[in-house]
Order: structure tokens, then C-alpha cells, then sequence
């Protein structure tokens, strides 16, 4: 080096080459992780599968293909589970845009997820429009990111799959950029666009740990004015939660019991307030919720996958011009509110159902072990790991 | 750089074939990982597995070509454009045993296309290895074909199956720079390590699929920049950064582009208003999108400029999709020209294969298409589908030879000259001929050739062709250069001229023996098109001239008139118009071929009102300017620089005709 050169400035040495290493690269060790367990099965199957058959039964694709969003493993489970229980069955297709930061070239899991891409790609309902790329799915908060032009083009999507590693509300809401609450947002002026009846599916860590203060801050006003504004919501909170009023909603928060469920509804009522708003609006249901927990110790489910079906309203908006007057009620939020606050009491824990019901588990251990054999995993060392 | 700890799954193999293929196969998942070296014993390979391609693009030309002689029915390219961090090639075909693998690694440039070993791997027709297993003509046989991808990266991923194998076969490749200091001697023999790579086998539980899918990742920055289209956005940003002054000239993009990333590659830049600027829209089919961008370039023919060049008006992916429908056997987007009954639109001739022969009318009073006419075959192998997607669009080759815009030439109807040669070279041993050569081809002659890149001619051999169009037709050295612009050609060779291909397959060996016969048929079917184009030309002249305009106006009209036809040794051309529009379209008093202008961006805006005289005087001012024109575009002096430009120059010239006389 010449003597004050900078160690690090770009030279004409720089950006010749994209790798430095001269080597092949390895696939990742075959492990199996904590997502393999039968519970995410449980999830998958009579959670995911459940709420997207329903969608199905009851509004049928308008061309016959089942647009997905996801986030899916390298694995791409959640995909080969679809396309064979929902797919094949009914003979539609599938078109999938996955993010996973595995598809950049420095992932280690590169090799792996290409493997599994091929193999999905090769189904023979998967159209050829799908892929998975590698930005992390925050990043369609911008307009001007390729994820998002990607989201653009290939949706509006019939199922949204947010199976967040994280907590949905871990981020302080402030932030400028590429938050979860930018990229939803964003998300739904995309799905305002959906003429028929759509699914978010969102996974999240809930504990205390994984609510940022000012999410759960301005949570819990929308909480609060539901209390006093909306007669039903503050019986049905008193109800179930024995929250009445802004005191015990500050109360019950304090524990990780009233922590769970309030958070969930605030993140419903966060997504109802954003379907009031566009024009012509939608209504919100939230259709299951499932929870199990990850962390040892927590004291009770802090993983929570709660699916939740929008129904497009085609009703006719204000004119302030005043030369129209034909417009029509929307949605009521309050209404929307009650509904998610029943859902989310009467969540299920997986984990107690499958430690309550060996014929499950050992079910969802097989259906799991199946898919991994797909996924060219050993399924019988599967077995051992997961009945262990 | 982190040092890689050994890994316990790996095992060093650098046996000779069959111990590799015995690893291979003993691989039964990632928890057993074969690691080899790519080795070449030729220095001159190893030189060619670097990259010995001009563009990023014959890399994509190469991979489509393995998946053609794999009997493949669809190859799938998907990038991640305008980004380009990766690019997957994904085909049907037949896929590769480990034996194929094993033998694709170990012989880098000695494929075993086209040779005893081909039928054992189950890469070539059993009875014939110049056919792949399902009867297509091969297309590829060297065996560097999968290392071209070397001007692409030099990391990639192979996945393969062959029907009815329960495993896949996996590889990644790490590709090592050439230096000329490489060669390590083992004894008397010398090897040249090419790359290193990964192999394992990973159970299917889809056992009868089949196909290869190669992934290509860590794109060099250079290509990746090509891809980009750095250049063209390298000046847009500079000049944006200028700012817009009273005499700035800023610079465009092309019309047609798929826009451009940021510097940190992460976020699409928007340039007037809009992130891609393509003529087709994102729901389209890939059928209707490839259609819709090979109309876009005609519609420039029809709407304001007479030659349009793909240089200028497609970003280099544009540019690179639409060469690579050229280059690889796919179908033609409006369908084959042999397969058109042209009796309503084209007057139809036979070419003569003698030295001093002449071309002959064809007969077209009873319907039928050309094929059965003239007993015409190519495609060869018209019955197997081969499509190829490219991201949104489903290619074709990008020619049209019915319904082309209108033009002021007096003959109206394209001429179509119709070839079919075999040649045995009966006087001269095999050897030294490289045995028979045999094709058949068309000259489509019509007074307009857009893109102006297809003005010339392009040999196809099996469908396939590196080349593209040779705009000198072979060095043809007559003098006929508006007439060469006027044809496209295209030669598909169905018997030798292979082995005069160069290795990169872009270019010819001038000297061979096919080379040198078919420039010779070339240049005799150009002299009998000429001949007919002449006399059917004279025919046709004697178009009517408007006396209405006044006799200033009529020799200005007749000095630019004769000076077209003189250069173009044409008398039934006639110059395109040149139209001053006041909104950018072309006026309906234009009624061929037009270079549109802005008006207000040549002619300086005059206070009004104006007397009559001076009205006249403007007119006649406008005349000489629209005919000064014509004369440089008869020169073909216009179309060497910008529409922009061409808008300045004619602006200054009508400022000096302007001028006070005294």
C-alpha cells in the first residue's frame, strides 16, 4: 500500500471480481430445526390448508390459478403441501413469489433452495411466472424495490403468508423505511385491488420481549377508543379479557397473559382501521388463531399464527363534490373488533392439543416426515428426532 | 477471507472417469459430497472454458443450444432484471447420468456429442451421433458450450435428472481464471485446472421428471453492468446531474428499456415519470408480449423514423432478447415464410444455382404455400417443439414479411427469391471439400428492412446461427448499397458448413470450402435479384409529379428524387418524406416511409403576421430544407447520428438558407 492510502478505499482493484475465494460452494447440513416439529404441521395443515379450502369452497378463482405470497424455507414446504392438499385435488394452478434471503449468491443455503425450487417448479401445477427471491419481504415497503415491483406484478395474491422468524411488532413504528407495518401496508393497496375474498396468514413472536413499547402504546389507544367508543366491543372485552376501561387495559398488559391477546387484537384492529379507510373499503374476519410456544420458559404460547380472511366491499364511497349521494354504509370497525377479540379467546395452543392427542401428533409427525422425504430429508431419522 | 475448515462430507476424488462416476453414484444425498477438479490437457481449452464470447449474451445463446440438443420442448430463463444477481436456465430435456456428468467434466471441449461415446451416455441418437436421442440435428459439439457461462460468472449451480432415476445430480462450479503460468506438470503430461467442483446426488421423489436447470450466481460486475446497460445509464446520469440549461441537450435513454437499478443495486430509478419503458404491458401472455415488441419496431417505420436501428432504440436486454430469438431454432413470430402462399402480396422467383444463371418467376396462380411448390424443408425437424421464455416473453424469431408499412418506392409488393442447393464437390477427395454442403434459402427484397440490423444475411445451420446478419452479405463488393439494405436473407443449412463455424460459433473460417461456395452462391443470387429488382423497377417508374406545387418546388423535389435514385441505382425508389409536425405524429399527407420532426425544433418561430410574399418565401425555404435532407438521407449521412442531433443540423442548415442575402 502506498503511504496515505486509505485501507479501504475502492480502487481499480475493486469490484472486478464478485467473489474473492476461489472455492465451490457446499450445500448446508441437512439439520433439523425447531420448524420442523409436528406443531408447525399442525399449523400448516389445520390452520393454513383449512383456511385456504375454505376460501376456495366458497369463492372459486376467477382463472383458475392460486396466487400465493409467501415466505417460505428452503425447504419450500408450505408450497409442496399446497400444491398436493389443495392443487391437485381441485386441478388449479399455483403461482408463488416467495421471499428468502437464501436466493442471494452469498447464502450458504443458495445451493439448497435451488434444488427445491427446481423440484416445485416442476410440479405440474406450478406456473412458470413463480419464483423466490431474495429480499427480505420488508423491503416492499418502498415503491421503488424490486420486491415490490415483483409483489406488483405478479398480485394481487389470493393467500399472503407472512411467517415472520420475528415479532410483527418488534420494530419501533417510527422507522422510516422497510418496516413489517410499511411492507403490509403497501401490501394492501396491492390487495384493494383483489375482487374476491383473500387470506393473511401472519406468524409472529408475541411475548412481551417482541412488542415494541410504542406499537403497543398506540395499540392500545386504538384499544382504548374502542372501549369508549364502541358499546359491543366494551362488553365483549369485559367479557372475555375483564378489560373495561383504559385502568385495567393498562393492568392487564403488565402480564404476558393479557399481553397475548390484546397485541393480537390491536394488530387486527390496525388492519380492520386500514380496510375502513380505502375506497371502496373491505372487511376483515379473523378465522383461527393458533398459538405454541418457542421460547422455554415463556410462560405461555408466544408464537401465534392467526389467519384472517378480507372480503372486498364494492360499495360506493363518498362524493365530496356533492353530486353523488348514493353512498353506502362500510364496514363497521367496531363490529370487525368484537369478531377478531371472540377469535383471539378462543385461540388454540397446539402444543396442548398434540401433548392431548397422540393419534394428532403422531399424524402430523408422519404428514411432516412425508414432506421432508420431499424435501429429501431423512424421514426416518425425522421420526427419532420428532417422537423423541 | 475466511478459511474453509474441512469438511467431513467431502471427499477428494480426482480418479480418472469411471472412479468418478462410481462416486457420483455412491453420493446418495449432501452427507456425501464428491470434490474434483475441472481439468483440461489442453491449454488452449482451458483459455476457452475463461470466456472466449464477446457478449454476456452468447453465454444464454450457448445454454438455450445445450437444452435444444437435449430434446428439450421448454427452456425457462428468469432473471432478475435490471438487477441481474441471478440468472437460472431451466430445461425438460433429457438431463444427465453421472456418466454424462462425469464425462462433460473430465473432457471440457472433446464432447461426446457427435462421437462413438455419445449413444452410451444417452446424449445422441443410437444410430447416429449427429442426432440427439430424440432426431434433432445437433446443434452444439464441442463441449464448451455449459463453460461459456464463464462470461456470465464464474460460480454456478447444475442441477440434472434423467427420467427414471430416483436421484438428481448436483454440482457447483467454482471457475478459475486462466493465467498462462498455470500448467502443472504430472511426468510428460501437462493438465490445466479449469475450475473446481462439488458433486452429490440427492434422492427425487418425482422419478420421472427430468431436465437441467443451471443457475447462475455472483454475476461478474462487468457483465452484470452490460446487462445494466451501464453505458446508456452512465451519460443519462451524468447529464441529469448537469441540470437542464437554455442550450442543454439532454440525453435519453433508448425508447425501449427495462429501466435501471441504483447504485447500491437495490432500488429502480425512475426516468420521466416511469421505473421500464416497454411496449408491451406485465398481463400479457409471453406469446402476445414477443409479438407486441417486434411490432414496436415496425411502428417506428410507420410512425417517424424510416430506419430504425436496435442500437438506439433498445436497452442492451432488449437488445440481447431479441438476437437470441434470432440465434436459436425456434419459430418465426408470424410463422415461416416458406409456409406462405404469397400470391396476393409478393411477386415470387427461383433462384438459379448456375454461375451466369437467372432467376425465374414462380408460378403462383394455384394456392398453396411455397413449401409444397418448391419443395422446400426447413425446419428440418418441424414436428418438436422448442419454446424458449425469457423472463415475460416468449421468443420467436423477429421477422415479418406480410402487411409492412407503406413506402413511397413505386413497387409496392416485396420480390421473394427462393433458393435450394446441394453441392457434392464431385471433383475434389472428401478431404479436402469437408464432404457435400447443402441448403436452402430466401432473399426477401422489399424497399424497407426494419430492424436495420436485419439488413443483410444470416446463415442458419440446423436452425441455429451465432452470426446473425452480415450486413456485407459476405463481402459482396459490388456497389449496391441501397439495394443490400433492402434485403434480408436467410441460409438454412442443412448438410456441412459446420466445421467452417469458428468455436464461439459466431463467425466463419473464410476459407473453407462451404464458406467459400456459398458466398459464391450468395453473391450470384444477389446479381439475379438486382436483375430482376432493375427491370421490375423500370416498370414501375414514371410516377406522376405534383405541378401543382409550383416549378421551385418540382426541382427541388426532382434534385433530391434523382439524387435517391441515383444512389440508390433505383429508378422506382423515391425518398422518404420529411415531415415537420406541429405534435409529433406523422402528418396524413406523408403517406410512405417519413423522418418525423419536431417543427418547433427547426423552424425558429417567426412573428405573425406575415405577408404573402413572405409566406412563399418560406415555403420554398422549407422545400429546400425537407430536400436537403433527403439528399444527406440518400447518402445514408442522416442515420449516423440521432434523432436529436439530425433536429439540430436541420435547424442549423434552414438558419443559413435563412440567412439575409445580402
Amino acid at each position: 500500500m502506498i503511504d496515505g492510502e486509505l485501507p479501504d478505499e475502492a480502487g481499480h482493484a475493486d469490484d472486478i471480481v464478485p467473489v474473492s475465494e476461489y472455492a465451490a460452494s457446499l450445500p448446508p447440513r441437512k439439520d433439523f430445526l425447531p420448524w420442523h416439529r409436528p406443531r408447525k404441521q399442525f399449523v400448516r395443515h389445520y390452520q393454513w390448508f383449512d383456511q385456504i379450502s375454505r376460501l376456495l369452497d366458497e369463492h372459486a378463482l376467477t382463472d383458475g390459478i392460486l396466487k400465493y405470497l409467501g415466505l417460505p424455507g428452503v425447504d419450500l414446504l408450505d408450497l409442496r403441501h399446497f400444491h398436493a392438499q389443495i392443487c391437485e385435488p381441485r386441478n388449479i394452478g399455483l403461482r408463488f413469489l416467495g421471499f428468502n434471503s437464501a436466493a442471494t449468491p452469498a447464502s450458504e443455503a443458495q445451493a439448497e433452495l435451488n434444488i427445491s425450487l427446481v423440484e416445485v417448479r416442476q410440479l405440474a401445477r406450478v406456473d412458470h411466472r413463480s419464483d423466490v427471491i431474495a429480499d427480505d419481504f420488508a423491503r416492499v415497503a418502498s415503491g421503488s424495490s424490486p420486491a415490490w415491483k415483483m409483489a406488483f406484478d405478479l398480485g394481487p395474491f389470493d393467500v399472503i403468508n407472512l411467517d415472520l422468524c420475528d415479532g410483527f411488532g418488534a420494530q419501533a413504528p417510527s422507522s422510516l423505511g422497510d418496516t413489517h407495518y410499511n411492507a403490509l401496508n403497501r401490501m394492501m393497496s396491492l390487495q384493494a385491488r383483489q375482487k374476491t375474498p383473500w387470506l393473511l396468514l401472519l406468524t409472529t413472536l408475541a411475548g412481551p420481549d417482541h412488542v415494541h413499547p410504542e406499537v403497543l402504546k398506540l395499540l392500545l389507544e386504538k384499544y382504548i377508543a374502542n372501549l369508549t367508543t364502541c358499546d359491543k366491543f366494551q362488553k365483549a372485552s369485559t367479557k372475555a379479557l375483564k378489560i373495561d376501561d383504559a385502568a385495567s387495559l393498562m393492568a392487564a398488559v403488565k402480564t404476558p397473559e393479557g399481553l397475548l391477546p390484546v397485541f393480537l387484537c390491536g394488530i387486527c384492529k390496525w388492519l380492520a382501521g386500514i380496510c375502513v379507510g380505502q375506497v371502496p373499503p373491505s372487511r376483515i374476519e379473523v378465522r383461527s388463531v393458533v398459538g405454541y410456544r418457542v421460547y422455554e420458559g415463556a410462560p405461555m404460547e408466544d408464537l401465534i399464527s392467526i389467519a384472517i380472511r378480507f372480503t372486498p366491499t364494492f360499495e360506493p364511497g363518498p362524493d365530496l363534490a356533492g353530486l353523488a349521494n348514493n353512498r353506502a354504509a362500510g364496514p363497521d370497525e367496531c363490529s370487525m373488533a368484537v369478531q377478531a377479540l371472540d377469535r383471539i379467546t378462543k385461540r388454540r395452543n397446539a402444543d396442548q392439543i398434540l401433548a392431548e392427542t397422540p393419534a394428532l401428533r403422531a399424524e402430523m409427525i408422519a404428514a411432516t416426515a412425508a414432506l421432508l422425504e420431499l424435501a429429501r430429508y431423512d424421514s426416518a431419522a425425522y421420526s427419532v428426532w420428532a417422537g423423541g | 477471507m475466511a478459511d474453509q475448515k474441512p469438511d467431513s462430507r467431502v471427499h477428494e476424488v480426482h480418479d480418472d472417469e469411471p472412479g468418478l462416476v462410481a462416486s457420483i453414484r455412491d453420493s446418495q444425498s449432501s452427507a456425501n459430497i464428491v470434490s474434483t477438479k475441472l481439468k483440461t490437457d489442453e491449454r488452449v481449452i482451458a483459455r476457452v472454458t475463461d470466456g472466449i464470447y464477446r457478449q454476456p449474451g452468447s453465454a444464454l445463446r450457448e445454454l438455450i443450444s445445450n437444452a435444444y440438443d437435449a430434446d428439450a420442448t421448454r427452456v425457462v430463463i428468469k432473471t432478475d432484471a435490471p438487477r441481474f444477481d441471478r440468472i437460472y436456465v431451466e430445461d425438460d430435456g433429457h438431463g444427465m447420468t453421472p456418466e454424462a456428468f462425469a464425462n462433460l467434466l473430465l473432457h471440457i471441449g472433446g464432447s461426446a456429442k457427435r462421437s462413438d461415446k455419445g449413444p452410451n451416455l444417452g446424449i445422441t441418437d443410437k444410430s447416429d451421433s449427429s442426432r440427439s436421442p430424440g432426431g434433432r440435428r445437433l446443434i452444439g459439439k464441442i463441449g464448451i458450450g455449459l463453460f461459456s457461462v464463464s462470461q456470465l460468472t464464474h460460480s454456478f449451480q447444475i442441477i440434472t435428472k434423467v427420467k427414471g432415476d430416483p436421484f438428481r445430480t448436483i454440482a457447483t462450479v467454482a471457475l478459475r481464471q486462466y493465467s498462462d503460468d498455470d500448467a502443472t506438470s504430472d511426468g510428460e503430461k501437462k493438465e490445466f485446472e479449469s475450475g473446481k467442483v462439488n458433486i452429490w446426488r440427492e434422492k427425487a421423489a418425482d422419478v420421472e421428471s427430468h431436465g437441467t436447470t443451471i443457475v447462475l450466481t455472483s454475476i461478474r460486475p462487468q457483465a452484470r453492468d452490460t446487462l445494466r446497460s451501464r453505458d446508456i445509464w452512465s451519460a443519462v446520469e451524468y447529464d441529469e446531474g448537469i441540470g437542464a440549461g437554455e442550450e442543454h441537450q439532454p440525453i435519453d435513454p433508448p425508447k425501449f428499456h427495462i429501466g435501471r437499478v441504483d447504485s447500491s443495486g437495490q432500488l429502480l430509478k425512475k426516468h420521466s415519470g416511469r421505473f421500464s419503458s416497454l411496449p408491451w404491458e406485465k398481463g400479457d401472455s409471453p406469446v402476445d408480449a414477443f409479438a407486441k415488441l417486434v411490432q414496436a419496431v415496425w411502428d417506428e417505420v410507420e410512425q417517424s423514423n424510416p430506419n430504425p436501428q436496435l442500437d438506439r432504440i433498445f436497452d442492451y436486454y432488449l437488445r440481447m432478447v431479441w438476437q437470441l430469438s434470432l440465434a436459436v431454432p425456434l419459430p418465426y413470430v408470424e410463422g415461416h415464410l416458406f409456409d406462405e402462399d404469397p400470391g396476393e402480396w409478393a411477386k415470387v422467383y427461383s433462384l438459379s444455382n448456375q454461375p451466369k444463371g437467372a432467376a425465374e418467376p414462380v408460378d403462383l396462380s394455384t394456392p398453396g404455400p411455397l413449401r409444397n411448390k418448391l419443395t422446400l424443408s426447413d425446419p428440418a425437424d418441424r414436428s418438436s417443439r422448442f419454446d424458449v421464455f425469457f423472463d415475460d416473453l416468449q421468443l420467436f424469431r423477429p421477422l415479418k414479411f406480410k402487411n409492412l408499412p407503406a413506402t413511397n418506392h413505386a413497387l409496392r409488393q416485396p420480390i421473394i427469391f427462393i433458393g435450394k442447393c446441394r453441392e457434392e464437390f464431385p471433383k475434389i477427395q472428401r478431404e479436402l471439400s469437408g464432404g457435400p454442403v447443402a441448403f436452402e434459402a430466401y432473399l426477401f427484397w422489399t424497399p424497407k428492412v426494419a430492424p436495420t440490423e436485419h439488413q443483410g444475411s444470416l446463415i442458419r445451420i440446423h436452425g441455429s446461427s451465432g452470426t446473425l446478419f452480415d450486413s456485407t452479405f459476405m463481402r459482396y463488393q459490388v456497389s449496391e448499397q441501397t439495394r443490400l439494405r433492402q434485403i434480408t436473407c436467410e441460409i438454412f443449412v442443412s448438410e456441412g458448413l459446420d466445421s467452417a463455424l469458428n468455436i464461439d460459433r459466431e463467425s466463419f473460417n473464410n476459407v473453407h470450402p462451404h464458406s467459400v461456395y456459398i458466398t459464391k452462391w450468395l453473391h450470384s443470387a444477389l446479381r439475379q435479384l438486382a436483375t430482376v429488382q432493375k427491370r421490375l423497377a423500370s416498370g414501375a417508374r414514371g410516377v406522376t409529379r405534383d405541378e401543382s406545387k409550383g416549378a421551385a418546388v418540382s426541382e427541388i423535389q426532382r434534385v433530391a428524387a434523382a439524387a435517391w435514385q441515383e444512389q440508390a441505382d433505383d429508378p422506382a425508389a423515391r425518398p422518404p418524406e420529411i415531415d415537420l409536425s406541429t405534435d409529433g405524429k406523422k402528418s396524413s399527407a406523408a403517406r410512405g416511409e417519413a423522418y418525423v420532426y419536431s417543427r418547433a425544433a427547426i423552424v425558429p418561430e417567426k412573428q405573425r403576421p406575415r405577408t404573402g410574399k413572405v409566406k412563399a418565401r418560406s415555403d420554398i425555404l422549407e422545400e429546400k430544407l425537407k430536400g436537403i435532407a433527403q439528399v444527406l438521407a440518400s447518402f445514408g449521412l442522416l442515420d449516423t447520428v440521432s434523432k436529436r442531433k439530425q433536429e439540430k443540423l436541420l435547424r442549423a442548415i434552414y438558419e443559413i438558407l435563412e440567412a439575409p442575402e445580402e
